[in-house]
């Protein structure tokens, strides 16, 4: 991390949205996560404000995942994971 | 030798002896471990003619040479034998913690032949093998067997035992270990084996080291890759492989009404990953080495328990009908105390569903009605079927036979390929399943070649896989299917779980840990060249008993019938085009057959006469 924001990490179809892999969004404070989609529909050219398939999630202290949901705020300094589909066995 | 412990051990239960067979570097370099060792042996102790619950059929614990390396989901073992089910080829890719546990204790692997007099207990502890008294254990569940052997032996101790199912021959039985949390050798019967020696329980224990080749290098690969696993399978370590479920039935690959039905949008939401969450879920467990963590711990009131995953959930849940979370996880629980596959027994209450609408079965013959959507009688089917009792006699035996016996027409409602039950994956969904299942060497089944997964989402650069292939189309999907066969069987070999190859992890990754491992350097060409070899060989032994193109089939409902609604409403597969892709790829006879060119070319001579006259 650099600075003060959110680190993103893309898999799957956000990542094929984004065009990246990782991306540094500097943020001052906490955002929700559908505002949060919607600063990334700006950065990327669209893609991101549904949430279609897969989650979004980020690492807790105990280092467990977290889905969130689009009510819910991540704070400058967070990792934040897009992820595809789950598999199923 | 780096990567291994250098020796099998063989075992005599009639005789009560055992002997040391040493794994050496041309069976490591060939073979690898698991599957294909595990192949090798049962080609030299099988025959066509050895019956599947016979003294002299082999049953086969092999590992692998990644195990207690630290490679993410390395902590995995396979089984080896002949099904009782199928009557032919039977491989389980086990995880947990039996296989660590094996390979601590002294060996690479473990062959069982013979049958005891009398129940025994099989130990292998520091490298020696020892038999004990089986008897005060005869009839225990498996959690109460690995409950009552932990206690003696130590917590530190593998417990790979049958429940009374496999004590009674069910056929759909299978092998269980790390009791509550219920992982298995599960398919088509091995814990019927198991019963068929007497032998109730194997017990691991020991603090065996293994060496590696070059430990710092691999350290550092793998701490890369066990970032990214987590990170890629935190959905899973979430909701379980069960999370999937609203996905399937929005593609069309969810089993409704044991298959005939296409939506079920409402109801499944009821049984999903995410609404265990919110509910029954306390927990979450992985396999040994293991990064994501797909196992669910559910409580339902009675204390933590291992919870269903996507395969239980839909066999017992949408295919027929049932959307009462509690009542598939409790048919999960007494599937797992019983002993029995979860996904044949779904498959196998669905037929009966079916039966009983169509009055082929009646509630005098079952015990109560067969409604579609009842939790209860899932329950109540699942009980007769791990006790082999009642319509539980019959129900065990599989749908394909009970099928036979039942007549009426009850053949078109048993889904099954070579006898073992479609897993929860549709063919009408993912055109790939089509070759995947007619072909694969155990009868249906998704794992021995995931081919589906580059149709839904993943892909494989190496292969030539960039993007999702699609999935309506036949075209390509033998290729595709015959491909990963290869890589499963090299998984399976090297005792890795296949998912890790939906998540990134590629061939290169797999040449540097092997190298990393064992010191052998294998490119990228030879190691998929082993995946065919060991692939070959499963086939080899099926068509030695007798099996050929004519075996390679579907069910009439998933060839000319299609789902109706949803994601796949109209889609059929062609298997026979796929098939003839598939052969010429593979460079097979078009009957299914390989070549004497090919055995030569895949070093597999010494099993020439295996092959039809």
């Amino acid at each position: 991390m650099t600075g003060r924001g959110l680190d993103l990490k893309f898999y799957g179809p956000w990542q094929m949205a984004a065009g990246v892999e990782e991306y540094f969004l500097p943020l001052q404070e906490d955002i929700t996560v559908s505002n949060l989609l919607r600063k990334l529909d700006s950065a990327f050219g669209g893609g991101f404000s549904t949430r279609g398939e897969g989650l979004i999630c980020y690492f807790g202290d105990t280092g467990e995942p977290i889905a969130l949901k689009m009510e819910d705020k991540v704070f400058p300094g967070s990792t934040v994971i897009f992820l595809g589909i789950i598999e199923s066995g | 030798m780096k990567g291994y412990q250098g020796k099998i051990a063989i075992v005599d239960l009639k005789e009560r002896t055992s002997r040391e067979m040493p794994l050496d570097e041309d069976l490591a370099g060939k073979y690898i471990g698991g599957s294909g060792i595990g192949t090798f042996l049962l080609l030299r102790y099988c025959t066509p003619e050895t019956k599947p619950l016979s003294p002299s059929n082999p049953l086969i614990f092999m590992t692998g040479p990644f195990m207690g390396s630290g490679i993410p989901t390395s902590g995995r073992h396979q089984v080896v034998t002949k099904s009782p089910l199928t009557g032919v080829f039977l491989e389980s890719d086990a995880g947990g913690s039996f296989g660590f546990h094996l390979k601590r204790s002294g060996f690479d692997g473990l062959v069982i032949i013979g049958r005891s007099e009398n129940p025994v207990l099989l130990t292998l502890i520091d490298g020696k093998v020892g038999f004990q008294d089986g008897e005060p254990l005869w009839g225990l569940d498996t959690f109460e067997t690995e409950e009552r052997l932990k206690s003696k032996f130590g917590k530190d101790t593998g417990v790979s035992c049958i429940g009374p199912a496999g004590e009674r021959l069910v056929p759909l039985a299978g092998i269980f270990h790390d009791g509550k949390d219920a992982r298995a050798a599960g398919r088509g019967g091995a814990g019927a084996v198991m019963g068929s020696k007497n032998l109730k329980a194997v017990v691991a224990r020991g603090s065996a080291h293994t060496d590696f080749f070059d430990r710092k290098a691999l350290t550092v690969s793998i701490s890369g890759t066990n970032r990214v696993l987590k990170e890629k399978g935190a959905g899973m370590t979430l909701y379980g492989t069960v999370g999937g479920m609203g996905l399937a039935e929005e593609l069309g690959d969810l089993p409704v009404r044991n298959w005939k039905q296409g939506s079920w949008k409402e109801e499944v939401n009821e049984i999903t990953g995410q609404k265990m969450a919110e509910t029954i879920l306390t927990g979450n467990y992985g396999c040994v080495a293991c990064p994501v963590r797909c196992g669910r711990v559910v409580d339902l009131g009675g204390g933590n328990i291992g919870g269903p995953e996507y395969e239980t959930m839909a066999m017992l849940g949408s295919n027929c009908l049932v959307n009462d979370l509690d009542a598939v996880a409790r048919a999960n629980e007494l599937c797992n105390r019983l002993g029995i596959d979860t996904i044949s027994t779904g498959s196998v209450i669905a037929f009966a569903m079916e039966c009983f609408e169509h009055g082929i079965l009646t509630e005098g013959q079952v015990g109560m009605p067969l409604q579609w959507g009842s939790g209860e009688a899932v329950n109540f089917l699942v009980r007769k079927i791990g006790e082999g009792e009642g319509i539980g006699g019959l129900l065990g035996k599989g749908t394909r036979a009970a099928a036979a016996e039942l007549g009426g027409g009850a053949d078109k409602f048993a889904i099954h390929s070579k006898g073992l039950e479609f897993p929860a994956h549709d063919p009408r969904c993912f055109k790939s399943l089509a070759a995947g299942y007619a072909t694969s060497t155990r009868g249906a089944c998704h794992l021995n070649g995931y081919s589906y997964a580059w149709e839904r989402s993943a892909s494989f650069p190496e292969f030539g896989y960039f993007e999702k292939q699609d999935r309506t189309v036949d075209e390509g999907k033998g290729i595709m299917g015959a491909r990963f066969q290869n890589l499963s069987s090299l998984a399976d070999s090297l005792k890795i779980c296949k998912f890790t190859l939906l998540m990134g992890v590629s061939l290169s990754d797999i040449s540097l840990w092997l190298k990393c491992v064992t010191g052998r350097d294998v490119a990228i060409e030879e190691l998929e060249r082993a995946g065919e070899r060991i692939f070959t060989m499963k086939r080899i032994f099926n068509a030695g008993h007798g099996l050929s193109r004519i075996n390679d089939t579907l069910p009439e409902r998933i060839l000319n019938e299609p789902r109706g609604s949803g994601g796949s409403a109209d889609s059929l597969p062609d298997l026979q085009a796929q098939l003839d892709e598939y052969y010429s790829y593979r460079g097979w006879t078009m009957d299914g057959l390989p070549t004497p060119e090919k055995l030569e070319e895949l070093g597999l001579r010494e099993f020439l006469n295996w092959l039809p006259k």
